[in-house]
């Protein structure tokens, strides 16, 4: 089983990687912001539930959230 | 001497965008100013300002960040007209999953360049080549088959470190989290959504030769597979 998170729509469409993530994030913070731990495992939980609703390969999701600074508390 | 008839001649708007892509004003994080066109540069900036000057009052930058993004993937975008070298791929499996999630070893790939203290690729047999000569020889890297550097899952943040010339590794090499997940598999693995975690995970600077690594990518899969995983995360940057 693979799973991506990438932040270019067009690229994952292009790859046809059997389920992507993507995030609407700066380049080269796919994931999330500095030190923001509980954004970064939301991704991979999105990523990772994938695995159970796509139906076809080649799917593509963006991700729901917009991109935020840590929160001080992180 | 400057002669007082010498005329210097202006920087035009296509050269000032250009100049972000490896050029007197290079920045990783706007290298794609040099694929917009002026239009679109002039509405940015207009834009960037107007929303600056929101944020003296809202406090919110996230605008200002949400604008740079959409620059950034239009930047990126292939033009229909001339989509050049763009990548074109068989179509892929899907192959259903017979494991749990919570039972799932994950394995984990990025293009981010990570690698581990005393293990450096040494990229065209430089020692310790800073990110600056990386940055500089990216042309070359561009036409260089990448080396797979293996990082063992248990690698502190300290033996763990980043080059790669093609974006902005500031936020990776202070928290390798934003593109090499390397804690946050940990939390999940310690939090039961995940089974348990490959041993060794992988990373390689993608601004590298694309033919030559298609040609590797046989060799590496069988890596991959050593580490007996059932999901594999991929994570470009």
């Amino acid at each position: 089983m693979t799973v991506m998170v990438e932040a270019f729509a067009h690229r994952a469409r292009e790859a046809k990687i059997p389920r992507t993530l993507t995030t609407h994030f700066p380049m080269g913070r796919p994931l999330g912001a500095v030190g923001d731990r509980s954004r970064q495992r939301d991704v991979l939980e999105h990523a990772f539930g994938l695995l159970a609703t796509a139906t076809a390969p080649g799917a593509v999701e963006q991700y729901p959230n917009a991109w935020r600074m840590a929160p001080a508390d992180s | 001497m400057t002669d007082e008839n010498e005329q210097v001649r202006p920087e035009t708007v296509a050269e000032f965008l250009q100049s972000f892509s490896y050029g007197s004003r290079n920045d990783l994080n706007f290298k794609f100013f040099k694929s917009i066109d002026e239009d679109a540069a002039k509405e940015f900036i207009r834009s960037l300002l107007d929303l600056l000057g929101d944020s003296y009052d809202s406090g919110e930058l996230g605008p200002l960040v949400d604008l740079a993004i959409d620059a950034q993937i239009a930047g990126y975008r292939p033009d229909p007209d001339n989509p050049g070298k763009a990548a074109v791929h068989d179509d892929g499996p899907l192959t259903e999953s017979d494991v749990p999630l919570a039972d799932a070893r994950v394995g984990l790939v990025t293009t981010s360049g990570h690698f581990v203290r005393g293990d450096d690729p040494e990229p065209f047999g430089v020692k310790s080549m800073t990110q600056r000569e990386a940055i500089d020889r990216i042309g070359e890297f561009l036409r260089t088959e990448p080396t797979l550097s293996e990082i063992a899952s248990d690698t502190s943040h300290e033996n763990l470190m980043v080059r790669h010339g093609g974006y902005d590794i500031t936020s990776a090499a202070i928290d390798p989290n934003v593109c090499f997940p390397i804690d946050v598999l940990a939390d999940m693995r310690a939090a039961g959504t995940i089974g348990s975690v490959a041993d060794t995970l992988f990373s390689f600077p993608g601004a590298t030769a694309q033919g030559l690594l298609r040609k590797a990518v046989p060799s590496w899969i069988e890596r991959f597979r050593r580490e007996q995983i059932d999901l594999l995360l991929l994570v470009p940057v």
